[in-house]
């Protein structure tokens, strides 16, 4: 990266769904490399903040910027910082009517225009490096979620992202698929990925996550060292939150 | 003459009628398809004027009967823009199917979840580049069979041209009638004639089903 300040920088961003305000005046600081395990109760914001951070959600107030360019979505430099910011969902949101393979190169041929044979290349070593190689041309329907999810990842990563967000990438798959995918972010966040993740999997957090954040109503309640936050949280909506999570 | 003998003679006066009647239909569902996707993208465009507009047209043309629309192109229209009864034909014939397609357009594109918007978007893909590479061809799946109905309806609908003298299958039929004043065989024959045709068509869009059908999907296509 080529500054020096933070990956991601986010200051008193707002964000309302009519009278309800879902993010409420929030500081974020994340660091190049830096993996933030984000957990919360259902409909604190987390889902919403992390759209925020990819301007798929216009912020009410504050603002936002990835390697020390704003996030704007008013403005039209807006694709291009998106672009930058890798984004893998719950439910997968594979294009269904590309194979794998194309899934990948799609992206890196429309927006970043490069030649097909290179995007292709390109989008073959992504999906070796999560374990696909054998199911290049394979189509979404045809893959089990664990695998979905995979082709996710490497779908945002062909981008060459410099932050990645998860929203529960692995909340929608059988507990037997989970690990797959788990360890796949593990050797992203060992290859020194700046990483956002939403994510109840505390096992996860405790292992790889340099800080766990507890979101509450819109508002960052608790944020440090896995072992801190989980095991001796401040808060008392943090204590009740885990009591009932771990 | 023998039945068949007639059946052929019959035949043998349709058939120059038969190219106008294609003509007609694939001009004007052309015509319809175009106008139809421009509509439908405008009545999702999120911006108010050209979706109020979008929908103002689509209203009022599926609320008046074709054959009025091809009276008001024709003879209202005709005669201050200069049109023949070819192109006033095909344009009400289009423009009435427009509205049609528009929905079906609409809500094909209209199904596609969300999500694949959010994923397209997340990728850095700008709208017209989502709707390119990821909406419309899903959608076009969706779209595909209602879209076949209106063709095979828009080749029925050819018939009223006959009414503005055209000579189209419809109206050979008529001349024939009132030539040799032979009502059954004459109307069983035209009917039979667009029976093959809408069959024809039938076939035609089964394949094109195919042809989008995505693996694992849906349709059980597998290669
Ligand atoms: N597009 C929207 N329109 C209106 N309200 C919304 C919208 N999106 C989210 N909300 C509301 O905002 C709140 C926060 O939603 P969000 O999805 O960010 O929560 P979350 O922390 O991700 O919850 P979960 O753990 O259930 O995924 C919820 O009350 C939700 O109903
Ligand atoms: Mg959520």
């Amino acid at each position: 990266m080529d500054h020096d300040g933070p990956a991601l920088r986010a200051r008193g961003i707002s964000k309302r769904f009519g009278n309800l305000v879902v993010v409420d005046g929030l500081d974020l600081d994340v660091a190049v490399s830096e993996v933030v395990v984000m957990l919360g109760p259902s409909g604190s914001g987390k889902s919403t903040l992390l759209r925020c951070f990819n301007g798929l959600e216009r912020l009410d107030a504050g603002i936002i910027e990835v390697g020390g360019v704003r996030l704007d979505p008013t403005c039209d430099t807006i694709h291009a910082v998106r672009a930058k910011v890798g984004m893998v969902f719950q439910q997968f949101n594979l294009f269904p009517h590309l194979s794998a393979l194309d899934n990948v190169a799609l992206a890196p041929r429309t927006v970043l225009k490069l030649p097909k044979e290179q995007a292709i290349n390109q989008a073959r070593e992504r999906l070796e490096r999560v374990g696909l190689g054998a199911k290049l041309d394979s189509f979404p329907a045809e893959l089990s979620g664990g695998q979905q999810q995979r082709v996710a990842i490497a779908r945002a990563l062909a981008m060459d992202p410099q932050v990645m967000l998860f929203d529960e990438p692995t909340s929608a798959l059988d507990p037997e698929m989970i690990g797959e995918v788990l360890a796949v972010m593990r050797d992203l966040a060992q290859s020194g990925m700046t990483m956002i993740v939403v994510s109840h999997e505390i096992g996860f957090a405790r292992e790889v996550a340099h800080r766990v954040i507890f979101l509450d109503e819109g508002k960052i309640l608790e944020s440090g060292p896995p072992n801190q936050v989980l095991s001796a949280p401040r808060h008392p909506r943090a204590k009740e939150f885990f009591d009932k999570v771990l | 003459m023998n039945q068949g003998a007639l059946a052929l003679n019959i035949l043998k006066f349709l058939a120059p009628a038969v190219p106008m009647t294609v003509a007609v239909t694939v001009l004007s569902f052309t015509l319809a398809l175009i106008l139809g996707l421009a509509v439908g993208l405008s009545q999702i465009s999120g911006y108010r004027p050209m979706v109020l507009l979008a929908k103002g047209y689509v209203d009022v043309l599926r609320g008046v009967p074709l054959l009025v629309q091809i009276f008001f192109i024709y003879f209202g229209l005709g005669g201050l823009l200069n049109l023949e009864r070819f192109a006033a034909g095909v344009l009400a014939i289009g423009i009435c199917y427009s509205a049609y397609l528009a929905e079906i357009i609409r809500s094909g594109i209209e199904s596609i979840a969300r999500g694949q918007h959010e994923a397209a978007a997340s990728l850095g893909m700008s709208n017209t580049q989502a709707l390119r590479f990821v909406i419309l061809p899903q959608a076009t799946r969706v779209i595909i069979p209602p879209a076949a109905n209106e063709f095979i309806a828009c080749l029925k609908d050819s018939s009223l041209v006959s009414i503005i003298g055209l000579r189209e299958l419809t109206r050979a039929g008529r001349e024939y009638y009132s030539q040799y004043f032979v009502d059954f065989q004459t109307w069983l024959l035209v009917g039979v004639v667009y029976l093959c045709m809408t069959l024809l068509l039938t076939k035609l869009t089964r394949h094109l089903e195919h042809r989008f059908a995505v693996r694992g999907f849906g349709m059980g296509v597998r290669r």
